[in-house]
């Protein structure tokens, strides 16, 4: 397991990386890939394995879709490839620095232990999801009804406003 | 040698770190979109990290599973805005959206 976890990690730690280095957006994105799947595995490694799955389809065949699409649609015809601008680097590192600083301490002081992890007895599957339709039921149809409305408010902001006329005041007062 | 608790919640740190940053220095719209999807990351790092000390309890699980399907929503609608802005001002640069300034 630790060979295991020692992978995980140095792959979780280049990708994060180059996520922090990255300027070309697409470059980010591949970068942001490898971190999601890097905290599967760490999902997978700590026994959440349905959690583990369920991050992958969402995290990487929808959201990472959905921002590849973005860059994509948002590009108009500008030639060279997508690229970031970065603005003040030193101070949101210093600020980054200090919150992982503070945080690094706080874990590895004095938490209490767990007594022992009693090792993975097969699936999560079905402890979960007797409470996601037991105990938690209110919560998973909340839920529901959140994504439900969320898709189709971004759906009605992201539909191309053709009747309204372009003269609007904003272009007025450029 | 970190235990398994230990090394989910150093990742989350990092992974808390490194959204900070891409959110407060990247002024390309979509760029800090990812900034915010590595911040939700480290959320449901921490949670399953902590649900590791209390087996047999699904209070974690559960409320990672709503920060994933809040991260799905906040992504779908944080594009559509990405994409509104670009109709109305051919820009995704968060810099030159000011009109808001006083």
């Amino acid at each position: 397991m630790s060979i295991v976890a020692a992978v995980l990690g140095g792959v979780f730690l280049l990708a994060l990386g180059g996520l922090l280095i990255a300027r070309n957006l697409v470059y980010l994105a591949v970068h942001l890939f490898v971190v999601l799947l890097a905290t599967a595995g760490l999902f997978a490694l700590a026994g959440a394995d349905f959690l583990a799955v369920a991050h992958v389809m969402v995290y990487v065949g929808g959201i990472l879709v959905l921002l590849l699409f973005g860059v994509l649609v948002s590009r108009g015809r500008l030639p060279g490839p997508p690229r970031t601008e970065v603005r003040q680097p030193l101070a949101a590192m210093l600020v980054g620095g200090l919150v992982v600083t503070g945080l690094w301490a706080v874990f590895s002081g004095e938490l209490p232990q767990p007594v022992g992890i009693p090792p993975v007895q097969g699936s999560t599957l079905k402890p979960l999801g007797e409470a996601l339709i037991g105990r938690y039921l209110l919560v998973f149809e909340l839920l529901s009804m959140l994504l439900l409305l969320a898709l189709i408010g971004a759906a009605y902001v992201a539909r191309r406003a053709a009747v309204t006329p372009r003269n609007t005041l904003h272009d007025a007062k450029r | 040698m970190p235990t398994l608790p230990d090394l989910l919640f150093y990742a989350s740190t990092l992974l808390l770190g490194a959204g900070l940053v891409l959110v407060m220095s990247r002024s390309h719209a979509v760029a800090a979109l990812i900034g915010v999807e590595l911040l939700l990351n480290a959320a449901l790092l921490n949670l399953v990290g902590g649900s590791l000390r209390h087996p047999g309890v699904w209070d974690g699980p559960i409320l990672a599973l709503c920060i994933l399907v809040v991260a799905a929503a906040e992504a779908a609608v944080a594009l559509a805005l990405v994409l509104n802005l670009y109709h109305q001002r051919q820009t995704t640069n968060l810099h030159d959206t000011t009109s808001l300034k006083g």
